[in-house]
């Protein structure tokens, strides 16, 4: 089973919120989708999940559009942080109300799962759901996701309001019921560090377009940060893809992104060290700084 | 999917249902209340009316409401919009169907002018329930667009519907005789029918049209 | 295999290390079982797919074998491959970089011989 979309675009007015995205995902994967603030990661998912309509371009699982499907739709999950203020009406439900909702309209609801997390998470479901915390709501999104059962779930910053504790309760249920059903989960964080061990891939968006979909271990295999006296390190880095150069007097730090077969010169007299994710993702997506 | 989007749409209608109920318990209890043992069973014969009135009233506040809170939410859930919009008719159907029949045995049982003018006067109660749930639609389709003005308006309509409630509660059985010294039934009748025609295909126009753009934030 | 996870090196790389040095210190026997890529992942936490490349690549190094329908078991012969293989790798990810730092700082070979012998 495929999820894919192609040349996806979501304008508002004259911004483009979502810029002619192609992506294909496929079952059995955990995505990690990552961007900064208003790079479009949440309508990217929407329209994913035909919660919104595309300005142009079309979403398909399996060839067949997503769009009005009913039987596509009965395969998809968007889990979103559920923001209840008083102009969204939602906030008079109660927790049991919205989970008994869910379990209409997703044709493979576990309830018994759902009890079971309920139960885990000490959650309160006589409460409405203005008056749970921040935490208890990413909780209620995050038993609807695993609850679904659905084989394409989306969370939309599922650990916002987690503690770090909840937080690490949370991957591991994930990876549990990934490996038990192998369901593919598709999850935009800006807790990066702490997600990049539990995804497989990361998909970068930056302003609207796709900047990379990798293998997260393939691009932290291929990624290096260089850094040394300015002409050393220039010299060490001919030739390869270099980002976010960072300098300060003498001395420059930049980022090298190695495709099979490249490698840093070593012979200079510059210190070569492996990034984490969430360096790369800087990298890649922060602005370049001169002090 | 057809029988799941149903299930949720049924228990809704069967929500606004008791609420009429409700309100149509509530009045009566009041009417009674305030009645002699031997004019009971005339009270009793208004159940129908404060039903109609309790079903339009909360009709009126559901289909409003509904635009904010249960469609935005079905959408997010993987409900179709196709799917939000029939069954968000299907249920106004049903409450009205409901309270309709209700009504209707309540009167073929029991003997009496009080009945007898009831039945007449059904199919035009029907409609005032018919046009209450477009009205409301209305109203909240108006106020995604102008918050003020759609409160405004529907502050207004429920004054409206209230008033005509407590007319109805006050002079409960004289309610048929009320009508009918405003005019020939009929054509009341052939006015609130081409009303709700019009309201209620703007309604449907309007909601569909929405609903296909519509963009889910919760 | 307790160790924690660190953050300078490919996790995968980390998994496959941690199970070559379990077979070095005895606490996995050849021709015993390996936990499978579902248990690494949710003893640290991990995607299954990436606890499954560091298992991989010591089957292809031929340290691990997997029996169908069971798992993955250790090889005969395996200690000896992986001291064969650190022994050989102990030069460039030590000695390499203990002569260069000794270069940049101007240590002379004599120096660290010296100071060798005298550990």
């Amino acid at each position: 089973m495929k999820l894919q979309c192609t040349d996806l675009v979501k304008t508002y007015g004259t911004l483009h919120a979502v810029d002619h995205i192609a992506l294909t995902l496929e079952q059995g994967k955990i995505y990690g989708l990552i961007g900064r603030n208003g790079a479009g990661k949440t309508t990217l998912l929407s329209l994913l999940t035909a919660q919104n309509p595309a300005t142009a371009g079309e979403v398909t699982l399996d060839g067949a559009p997503v769009w009005e499907n009913r039987e596509a739709l009965g395969h998809l999950c968007f889990s979103r942080e559920l923001n209840i203020s008083p102009e969204t009406g939602l906030g008079n439900l109660k927790v049991k109300e919205y989970l008994r909702i869910a379990s209409i309209y997703y044709p493979h609801w576990d309830a018994g799962m759902a009890q079971e997390l309920t139960e885990l998470f000490c959650l309160p479901v006589k409460k409405k759901l203005q008056k749970l915390s921040k935490g208890m709501l990413s909780m209620v999104t995050i038993i609807v996701a695993l609850a679904s059962k659905a084989d394409f779930t989306f969370l939309d910053e599922p650990v916002a309001g987690l503690d770090v504790v909840a937080r690490d309760q949370f991957y591991k249920l994930l990876l549990e019921e990934y490996s038990a059903t192998g369901r593919t989960f598709v999850i935009s964080t800006h807790i990066i560090e702490e997600a990049a061990d539990v995804l497989e891939e990361v998909i970068i968006l930056r302003e609207g377009k796709l900047l990379m979909t990798e293998n997260v271990q393939d691009l932290l295999d291929s990624a290096r940060y260089v850094s040394g006296k300015a002409d050393e390190v220039d010299a060490a880095v001919r030739g390869l893809e270099v980002h976010h150069a960072e300098s300060m007097g003498r001395s420059k730090g930049v980022t090298v992104l190695l495709k099979p077969g490249e490698a840093v010169d070593e012979s200079r007299e510059v210190t070569v060290q492996p990034m984490s994710l969430q360096k790369i993702f800087v990298a890649l997506c922060g602005e370049e700084v001169q002090v | 999917m057809k029988g799941r989007n149903l299930r949720f749409w049924r228990r809704y209608a069967l929500e606004l249902l008791a609420v009429g109920l409700g309100v149509a318990f509530f009045c009566l209890v009041v009417s009674a209340l305030g009645a002699q043992p031997e004019a009971l069973p005339g009270v009793l014969m208004c159940t129908p009316y404060y039903l109609s009135m309790g079903c339009a009233f909360g009709l009126i506040l559901c289909c409003f409401s509904i635009h904010i809170s249960y469609l935005p939410l079905i959408l997010a859930m993987g409900s179709t919009r196709r799917e939000a919009f029939w069954g968000f008719l299907w249920c106004r159907l049903l409450v009205v169907a409901a309270a309709a029949v209700l009504s209707l045995f309540l009167w073929l049982l029991l003997p009496g002018d009080v009945a007898r003018d009831g039945l007449t006067l059904l199919p035009l109660l029907v409609l005032l329930m018919l046009l209450a749930a477009s009205l409301g639609s209305l109203m909240g389709l108006l106020y995604q667009r102008w918050r003020g003005l759609g409160i405004l308006v529907l502050a207004v309509l429920s004054g409206v519907v209230g008033a005509g409630a407590s007319i109805t509660v006050m002079s409960s059985s004289r309610g048929a005789a009320l009508f009918s010294r405003l005019g020939p039934l009929g054509a009341w009748t052939a006015v609130g029918a081409a009303l709700w025609l019009l309201l209620g295909a703007a309604d449907l126009l309007l909601t569909r049209s929405t609903l296909r753009r519509r963009e889910v934030k919760l | 295999m307790k160790e924690q996870l660190t953050e300078s090196k490919s996790i995968y790389l980390q998994i496959s290390e941690m199970i070559e040095t379990d077979i070095l210190r005895g606490i996995l026997l050849e021709e015993e079982q390996v936990p499978s890529t579902n248990e690494l992942a949710r003893l640290y936490t991990i995607n299954p797919a990436t606890a499954g490349k560091g298992v991989n690549l010591l089957v292809e190094e031929g340290i691990l074998y997997k029996k169908r329908g069971i798992g993955m078991f250790v090889a005969a012969g395996a200690r000896e491959a992986i001291l064969k293989k650190r022994r050989k790798s102990f030069e460039e990810t030590h000695l390499a970089p203990l002569l260069r730092e000794a270069e940049s700082l101007g240590i002379t070979r004599e120096e660290l011989i010296a100071m060798i012998r005298e550990k």
